[in-house]
């Protein structure tokens, strides 16, 4: 499974009259595609700070102090708001704990699921334009430097057979359009003939005859096709009778005549629109006879024969030449990064200054070594020079506090010693991840396939011309949040569509804000307690809809609750958070079945469940003031099986199994054995049992 | 009688009262409309002295509003309510149809049958010291300009006891029964968790050595390691002080581990009731059943495979040959249901227990 999200070494504290809290402790973990992660914790473990560090909603007294949140090849702790702008609610969206206060009060449902989705098309219009054009110039650029010949020529040919097949996108995507409003016209108006409602009918027939006058589309329904015109003509003069006699039995009939050839049209294959430009440009001898899909097979081959197979070897050697060039400046990087950690380490106490001049030719050098054709963004390399600079920025202003602590005693042990190797350990850090992930690729590039990288190219080129094309227009974004609200479970969607958030109940709210959250199609979805406000016949309800979603559209999740009977059923891998650290770490069995951490018991033990007759293993006393952690494990205080050193030392995370690890010196070869509660005992056994009984 | 009741002079009001005979408290056809709203429809129960009635149900369905009619916080439609045996409580509706049956008696000279309905209709309000209740916000709920012991002292100082020492004495003992120490008296709630104000609203309510505490959600706004805290505190002070609890909550894992009987409401009507493990074994009720598959619980392998009821009235019951009523399916348990409903969940607990044998 691919990783969707890493989070490495977060560190966030926050500035209050009383002193800095120390909301998030250093905690890393990762999200793969189509997984669920809980973060199970009470409040104050610093399991909604994560989340939002994530999204970028920190409160402005929130200092990020370390660690990186990669996503898609960039640190989401460093980014600028504009490019946090692109990602947010695009790529990951929330979902928070009061649906009342997420929700507009004054602004209709409706208005407030559409809004987005078309600020966001006309933004992405402009920007597959932006990206579509920067690409085909590099592409261009290399290709000559590559020694290719015709280069301007071919790309001319490219261009213009991308852009025609775009134009004609364009006026296919309007034509569908209109016809899949008129789908759900008429659906409605069947409806609203069945109830007796006679003026909602008219008006739904006036707007099914206006949109099938711009239906018309060769690749859906021709101009001239005798059967829909003669369809519609029926439709006139059915809806008078209708209105005047009351009996629809001619409506039904031919309302249902003109949906069955509607939808007969939509289920047609989308045409191949770059080799339809591309013959069309040029003047090639295939005949559209009405079939999609053999006219698709016809202009493809010809394409191919013509132009693209030839042009494909092009477009891989510019790769390759790219690539090369790449490559062997980052050979160069690798040697200059090792010459600066050699000097690093031969230092004890690095100078902030020295290290700043040092670090200024490889910045330069690692951003003249990416490269920029490549479809997916080099992580490693487009963070480092935000990393490095954040890292001796932290390390000078950590020595000048120093200095103007302790003037003149430079040599002498201080007490923040510590803090300055930490600082002075992240900049060596910088530069050996950077290294590390450039030795990698150089390895892995010896076997790239530069014609599939090139096919891969030119798709990914056509996908950016048909997002130039794709407009969100008013009635598509109706069409689409309706859908949305079906999707999410809510009936009646057309009139609910038009009414206030007030006029929904708690869990019907809730299902909205799912919907606008899921309206721009993101990648990961972060749902802060979301059912905490509910009750439980609706929690059981949207837990549901929140497990389908993420079948249905691949979604990767972290749900945040604080309640572990919630998430047996959610998630796959579960994070158990104390006191700003995660304190274990493992799937939802390993969790469920064989919990190591004695917080973990703990919050085991406290939640009765149906055949609980035992008294409560309440957990004494309340979790530790974060102004000032405590020194070794923070849940020792209330920790019944705490040992002597868990007041001395913090416990590292004990690896159990592969996908098991645990924060608590009990896992220490040296420990003794400790046996978990047995109100917990108890359960695990009986569960296993249960579970072997069905 | 303990010092305090010798003071409030409370237990002189209801000298006939035996616990052995009768219930604790006993609801007859409450109803609490606000304009058009059904907040409880003709809502029926009983609590017997020493048990915790749990009383679930979404929100919404009036199990908040019940309690707070008991207790009179709000003005009751109709219905009436005794607590140790005397009235404590008449709706408005109630009291016309009171007085109109006083001015019959007195009109048809009927002295014995006038004296016993002007004895009926007399309301007990100094009777309700012995009924508090726990709120479920404990930051709203607590004043945040009192100090901790006046917050505590109040309902002593209402009921007329200007001891101080006494007082004093008072609160330090309740301090201690719910956990915290006599020196938090003089701090203010903001001064404490959410956990530790919970305990001192615990603290308000049995400060009067109450006999019935109505606990509205106590639970649901705290952390869940506190929440065990408060479950054991108030387990551990219903055997010590021999209360009796009414527990309002929506948290079904929690209210089946602390009740004995439990009373299952639905859109302002009671619709199951019976004793927590027979609720839990025969649920005869399409709506309880649809609320016990909702339960989450905490073994993922079971989760996977727990399939929910969704609980649909107008196919759930066919109402249009005969109305349901409140009727005693089994011995002690309750079903909302019309005649044919009922032979249906007798024939239902009959398959469920011979099913159980089986195995």
């Amino acid at each position: 499974m691919a990783k969707k999200l890493e989070v490495k070494d977060l560190i966030i504290s926050f500035r209050t009259n009383n002193g800095t809290v120390k909301a998030v402790r250093d905690i890393s973990f990762d999200l793969e595609a189509g997984e669920t992660l809980a973060i199970v914790g009470e409040s104050g473990s610093g399991k909604s700070v994560t989340a939002r560090a994530i999204m970028g909603i920190l409160a402005g007294n929130a200092i990020p102090e370390g660690g990186e949140i990669l996503y898609d090849g960039q640190d989401l702790m460093k980014i600028s708001e504009d490019d946090f702008h692109k990602i947010r609610g695009n790529r990951i969206s929330m979902i928070f704990q009061d649906p009342l206060s997420s929700l507009n009060p004054i602004v209709k449902i409706g208005t407030q699921l559409t809004e987005a989705m078309i600020l966001n098309g006309k933004a992405n219009q402009r920007e597959a334009s932006r990206t579509y054009k920067a690409k085909t110039k590099l592409l261009a650029v290399a290709m000559k430097n590559a020694g290719v010949q015709n280069v301007d020529a071919n790309m001319a040919v490219f261009n213009k057979a991308i852009h025609f097949g775009s134009k004609l996108e364009g006026e296919y995507n309007y034509s569908r359009e209109r016809i899949e409003s008129m789908v759900k016209n008429i659906d409605e108006s069947l409806i609203d003939v069945i109830n007796g409602a006679p003026k909602a009918v008219a008006k739904q027939i006036r707007l099914i005859i206006s949109d099938s006058k711009n239906a018309y589309n060769p690749y859906l329904v021709p101009r001239d096709d005798a059967n829909m015109g003669a369809m519609i003509d029926q439709l006139k003069t059915a809806l008078p009778e209708y209105i005047n006699t009351g009996d629809h039995k001619q409506l039904d009939d031919i309302l249902k005549k003109i949906k069955n050839l509607l939808e007969d049209v939509l289920k047609n294959e989308r045409p191949y629109f770059f080799a339809i430009g591309y013959c069309q440009t040029n003047d090639c001898d295939a005949v559209f006879t009405g079939d999609v899909a053999s006219y698709n097979a016809a202009v493809k081959a010809i394409l191919h024969r013509n132009f693209l197979d030839s042009f494909l070897n092009d477009i891989a050697k510019g790769l390759e030449y790219s690539n090369n060039d790449a490559f062997s400046k980052k050979d160069d990087v690798v040697a200059l990064l090792n010459a600066e950690l050699d000097r690093l380490n031969a230092e004890s106490r690095i100078d902030p200054d020295a290290c700043r001049q040092h670090s200024k030719p490889i910045i330069k050098a690692v951003i003249d070594s990416i490269d920029m054709l490549a479809i997916r963004k080099d992580s490693a390399a487009f963070t480092y020079k935000s990393t490095i600079n954040a890292a001796i920025d932290t390390y000078r202003r950590a020595c000048r506090v120093e200095k103007m602590n302790h003037p003149g005693k430079k040599d002498r042990e201080f007490k923040d010693r510590m803090d300055i190797d930490l600082y002075q350990g992240n900049i060596r850090l910088a530069h050996t991840r950077l290294r590390d992930a450039y030795s990698d690729q150089l390895v892995a590039a010896q076997k790239i396939d530069y014609l599939e990288l090139a096919q891969e190219m030119v798709a990914y080129l056509d996908d950016q011309a048909s997002r130039m094309v794709f407009k969100v227009t008013k009635r598509k974004a109706q069409i689409r949040a309706i859908e949305l609200m079906e999707e999410v479970g809510i009936s009646d969607a057309r009139r609910r569509f038009k009414q206030y958030p007030f006029e929904f109940s708690g869990g019907m709210r809730q299902r909205i804000v799912i919907a606008i959250a899921l309206a721009a199609n993101p990648d990961i979805l972060i749902c802060d307690e979301p059912t905490t406000a509910l009750d439980v016949t609706i929690q059981a309800q949207i837990l549901e809809l929140i497990n389908r979603l993420k079948e249905e559209r691949h979604l990767s999740i972290i749900f945040i609750t604080h309640d572990l009977g919630v998430v047996a059923n959610m998630a796959d891998k579960i994070a158990v958070m104390y006191a700003g650290k995660i304190v274990e770490y493992g799937s939802v069995d390993d969790v469920f079945y064989a919990p190591a951490h004695p917080y973990t018991w703990a919050l085991l033990a406290s939640m009765p469940d149906l055949d609980t007759k035992d008294k409560l293993d309440a957990i004494p006393g309340t979790p530790p003031n974060m102004i000032y952690p405590p020194k070794g494990d923070a849940f020792a205080e209330r920790n019944k099986y705490a040992m002597a050193i868990d007041f001395e030392e913090q416990p590292p995370m004990f690896k159990i199994n592969d996908t098991h690890y645990a924060a608590t010196w009990l896992l220490h070869p040296d420990a003794p054995k400790v046996e978990p509660p047995k109100l917990v005992t108890d359960r695990i056994e009986r569960m296993k049992k249960l579970g072997g009984e069905e | 009688m303990s010092e305090l009741d010798k003071k409030l002079r409370v237990d002189n009001y209801t000298p006939n009262f035996d616990p052995t005979k009768e219930p604790l408290l006993r609801v007859e056809h409450l109803k609490q409309y606000f304009k058009a709203t059904k907040a409880v429809d003709d809502v029926s129960f009983e609590i017997r002295k020493g048990e915790v009635f749990g009383l679930v149900g979404e929100s919404g369905c009036g199990k908040t509003t019940t309690g707070r009619s008991i207790i009179g916080l709000y003005e009751m439609t109709d219905g009436d309510v005794y607590f140790r045996g005397t009235r404590i409580g008449m709706g408005i509706d109630a009291k016309k149809r009171h007085k109109a049956a006083l001015a019959a008696a007195k009109a048809a000279g009927d002295n014995a049958e006038y004296e016993r309905l002007q004895k009926d209709g007399k309301i007990n309000k100094d009777l309700m010291t012995k009924i508090q209740m726990i709120f479920q916000d404990p930051i709203g709920s607590l004043d945040p300009r009192m100090t901790v012991r006046e917050i505590i002292a109040e309902g002593l100082r209402i009921r007329g006891i200007r001891d101080k020492e006494f007082i004093d004495q008072q609160v330090a003992d309740v301090l201690t029964q719910v956990g915290l120490v006599p020196e938090h008296a003089e701090r203010y709630p903001h001064e404490f968790s959410g956990g530790q104000r919970q305990r001192i609203g615990i603290a308000r309510a049995i400060i009067l050595r109450p006999d019935l505490i109505i606990a509205d959600e106590p639970i649901s706004a705290l952390d869940v390691s506190i929440q065990a805290q408060v479950i054991n505190l108030m387990n551990d002070l219903r055997d010590n002080m021999g209360l009796t609890i009414m527990f309002i909550a929506h948290d079904l894992s929690v209210v089946k581990y602390f009740s004995d009987r439990i009373g299952v409401m639905y859109y302002g009507k009671m619709v199951e009731l019976a004793d927590a493990d027979e609720l839990f074994n025969h649920p005869l009720h399409p709506y309880t059943k649809s609320l016990l598959s909702a339960i989450p619980l905490p073994d993922p392998h079971y989760e996977k495979k727990r399939k929910r009821i969704t609980y649909v009235p107008a196919l759930a019951h066919d109402y249009s040959q005969e109305g349901p009523s409140f009727r005693e399916v089994w011995p002690n348990h309750f079903v909302y249901c019309n005649t044919k409903e009922f032979e249906d969940y007798q024939r239902e607990i009959e398959k469920l227990d011979a099913e159980r044998i089986g195995k």
